[in-house]
C-alpha cells in the first residue's frame, strides 16, 4: 500500500484559517480521516508548530507573509497545502512559489481533502529524496574536488607523480584512521595559509 | 424550502428505489420497509402530526435516473427528505442533488466508506463494521488462500483491497481478484468458476451483486466448488437467497448487521409487521432492515426537532438512539454513519443461521484505510461472542 494511505494515521495536522464554518467543516474532515490537527488563528510571528502536514489560507496579507517566511526556514519537511479564494494570477503566483503539494478551494468541501492530502504527501516526500540524493552528490562531488586540489599540491611541491600523491594521501588516512577527504582538507588549508 | 416545517401540510418523503433492473429485488424489499416504517409512522399520528405521504417512482438500476428523480421528487413533489439507495454510484449521484438543494438523504445500505456529506445520513456498514470479523472469522477456521470475484464497481473494489490486506497481514496468500460487470454473462463467469475449481482456494470472497450472484452460486454448485471451499460474502442476503433453489447457497457464510433470525423482540415485531403486510413468505434483509430504521429514525427525528433541516436532524439523531430490529443503533455526531452491530450467519436449510456477532454496537470508522492494526489477532476479541457454532 501507498506510504502516505497507509500512514496517513500519524500525520500531524495544522490548520492555518481564520476561525469561522469553513475551518470548523475541515478540522472536522481531518479528525473523520484520522488525523492529528489543530487550527491556529491567527498565526504568531516566528512560532511554527511541529507539524507534517500544513493547510494554509492563501491571502495577500501580513499572516501570509509572516507563515511563509517561517515555513521557508522550515525547509521541504513540511508538507504545504495552499487554501484559496481567488484565482488571480498574484494569488496563484504566490501558491506556486510556495512551492505547495495540492490546493484547496473555497468554499472547502470534505470531498476530495484525502485525496489532496496524500498526493500532496507522495510528492513532498518524492521531493525531499530527491534532494537528500542531490545533497549526497553534492558532498561526493566537492570531495573528487578537494582530492583532485590535494593531489595538485602534493605534485607540485613535492614533484611526486598523480599516483605518488594519491598513496601519500591515502596511507595518511590510514595511519589517522580518519577519511581521505579530512587529509585533503588539511593540504588545502596549510597551502591557503602557507602557500604564495 | 428544506428549512420549512410547515404543520398544516403533509410531509413528502422521496422513496428512491428501483422496481425493475438487476437489483430491483434488494431495492423492491427496502422501498417495503421505507413504506412499513412510514405506515407506523402516520399510524402513531405522523411527525409532529403531518401525516407523511411517500412519492417514489422506478429508478431502473440506473444512477443517471437516480439523480433525475431525486430532482423531481424535491422540486415537484416537493418531498423534504430522501430515503433509499443501493448501490454506490447510485448513491452518488445523488449526494450532489442534496447538497444543492440543502435537502437530506438517508441512505439505506452498506457501502465501501470514504465519503461525507452534511446532506447524508448513512444507514449502512462500512468495511471496519463487517470486513474485519469476517476476515477474522474465515482465518481463524483455517482459511488461507483467498480468492476474490466481485461485480467491477467501487464497492467490490474497495472491499477486496481490505479483505488482501488482511489476508496478506496472517501470511494468507490471496489467488486472484476477478471482477464482472453487472450484467455478467452466464459464460464469463462460468470461466471464473472453473478457475476457482482449478485453483481450489479455502475461500471465496463474493461481492458479486445483482442477479449474477444467483448465476454465480448456481454455477458454483454445478462445479462442486463448495467440497474444498467455503464462499462468503458480504451481499448474499435473504434477499438474494430467496432467488435461489432451496440448498443451493448451503453452508455459505454472510457478514452483516443484520439477518431476520436475529432473536430480538424489536426484530420478531419487524418479521410479524412487515409478513402481515406484504405477505408471509416475504422475506427481510440487512438493506431492507435499514431503509426501515433509517425511516424511523429520521421521522422521529423530525418530528422532535420540527424540522427537516439536515444539520438539526443529524443533531438530534447523535443524542438519540434507536431500538432497531438489528439492536439499539445511533449516529455518529462525528461522521454522519451508524453504530451498528456485526453479525456473521451461514445458510442452513435455506436460512442464516447466527454464528457469531458483536457484544456491543461498533462505532463507524468509513475513513479506515488500514484495517490491520499491529494487534490485529485472528482470535474473537473480549468483545465478540460466538453464537451456537
Amino acid at each position: 500500500m501507498l506510504k502516505a494511505l497507509r500512514d496517513i494515521r500519524d500525520v500531524r495536522v495544522v490548520v492555518f484559517h481564520p476561525k469561522d464554518r469553513e475551518c470548523d467543516e475541515l478540522v472536522a474532515q481531518l479528525r473523520r480521516i484520522g488525523c492529528q490537527v489543530e487550527a491556529i488563528w491567527p498565526p504568531r510571528e516566528g512560532l511554527l508548530p511541529l507539524a507534517d502536514v500544513v493547510f494554509m489560507l492563501f491571502r495577500q496579507d501580513g499572516f501570509t507573509h509572516v507563515l511563509l517566511k517561517a515555513l521557508a526556514e522550515r525547509g521541504p519537511d513540511v508538507t504545504l497545502i495552499g487554501i484559496v479564494e481567488f484565482e488571480s494570477p498574484a494569488v496563484i503566483e504566490a501558491v506556486a512559489r510556495a512551492g505547495v503539494g495540492a490546493i484547496v478551494t473555497k468554499p472547502i468541501r470534505a470531498f476530495g481533502l484525502l485525496t489532496s492530502m496524500v498526493v500532496a504527501q507522495t510528492l513532498s516526500t518524492r521531493e525531499k529524496s530527491l534532494l537528500d540524493r542531490i545533497r549526497k552528490l553534492e558532498d561526493k562531488l566537492g570531495g573528487f574536488r578537494r582530492l583532485e586540489k590535494a593531489k595538485s599540491i602534493l605534485m607540485t611541491r613535492k614533484g611526486w607523480s598523480e599516483k605518488e600523491a594519491y598513496e601519500a594521501i591515502r596511507s595518511r588516512a590510514m595511519s589517522a584512521r580518519v577519511a581521505m577527504d579530512v587529509v585533503c582538507s588539511t593540504i588545502i588549508d596549510a597551502e591557503e595559509l602557507t602557500g604564495p | 424550502m428544506a428549512a420549512t416545517f410547515d404543520l398544516d401540510r403533509p410531509l413528502i418523503v422521496g422513496a428512491l428505489y428501483s422496481q425493475t433492473g438487476p437489483t430491483a429485488f434488494v431495492e423492491r424489499t427496502q422501498y417495503n420497509a421505507t413504506l412499513l416504517a412510514i405506515e407506523e409512522v402516520n399510524a402513531a399520528g405522523g411527525v409532529a402530526g403531518r401525516e407523511v405521504v411517500p412519492v417514489t417512482y422506478d429508478a431502473h438500476s440506473d444512477p443517471a435516473r437516480f439523480s433525475q428523480l431525486a430532482e423531481r421528487m424535491i422540486d415537484e413533489d416537493g418531498a423534504s427528505l430522501l430515503v433509499g439507495c443501493y448501490m454506490t454510484n447510485t448513491r452518488q449521484a445523488v449526494v450532489p442533488v442534496v447538497e444543492r438543494r440543502g435537502a437530506l438523504l438517508a441512505y439505506a445500505a452498506p457501502y465501501e466508506g470514504f465519503e461525507y456529506s452534511p446532506n447524508v445520513i448513512y444507514g449502512g456498514a462500512v468495511p471496519s463494521q463487517h470486513i474485519v470479523m469476517l476476515a477474522r472469522h474465515l482465518m481463524g477456521a483455517g482459511g488461507k488462500s483467498f480468492y476474490l470475484v466481485g461485480t467491477r464497481y467501487t464497492f467490490p473494489i474497495e472491499c477486496n483491497r481490505v479483505m488482501m490486506t488482511l489476508v496478506a497481514e496472517r501470511n494468507g496468500q490471496t489467488l486472484a481478484e476477478r471482477y464482472v460487470p453487472l450484467d455478467a454473462q452466464r459464460r464469463e463467469l462460468d470461466q471464473i468458476v472453473q478457475d476457482i475449481r482449478a485453483k481450489r482456494p479455502d475461500v471465496v470472497f463474493c461481492t458479486v451483486v445483482g442477479e449474477a450472484a444467483t448465476v454465480f452460486y448456481e454455477l458454483c454448485a454445478e462445479a462442486g466448488v463448495a467440497a474444498h471451499t467455503t464462499i462468503a460474502s458480504l451481499t448474499i442476503t435473504e434477499a438474494e437467497l430467496g432467488l435461489m433453489p432451496p440448498g443451493l447457497a448451503e453452508g455459505h457464510l454472510t457478514a452483516a448487521t443484520y439477518f431476520q433470525s436475529v432473536s430480538s423482540a424489536a426484530n420478531r415485531r419487524f418479521v410479524r409487521s412487515y409478513q402481515a403486510r406484504f405477505g408471509l413468505q416475504e422475506r427481510l434483509n440487512a438493506m431492507a432492515e435499514t431503509a426501515y430504521s433509517l425511516t424511523h429514525m429520521v421521522l422521529a427525528a423530525a418530528g422532535r426537532a420540527r424540522s427537516v433541516e439536515a444539520s438539526l436532524l443529524r443533531e438530534d439523531l447523535a443524542a438519540t438512539p434507536f431500538q432497531a430490529p438489528q439492536g439499539e443503533i445511533r449516529l455518529d455526531a462525528e461522521n454522519g454513519h451508524m453504530h451498528l452491530w456485526p453479525r456473521i450467519a451461514r445458510v442452513q436449510a435455506n436460512d442464516f443461521r447466527i454464528v457469531e456477532e458483536s457484544a456491543a454496537p461498533v462505532k463507524p470508522d468509513p475513513y479506515l484505510i488500514n484495517h490491520a492494526p499491529p494487534e490485529w489477532d485472528i482470535r474473537p476479541p473480549a468483545t465478540a461472542r460466538a453464537v451456537g457454532l
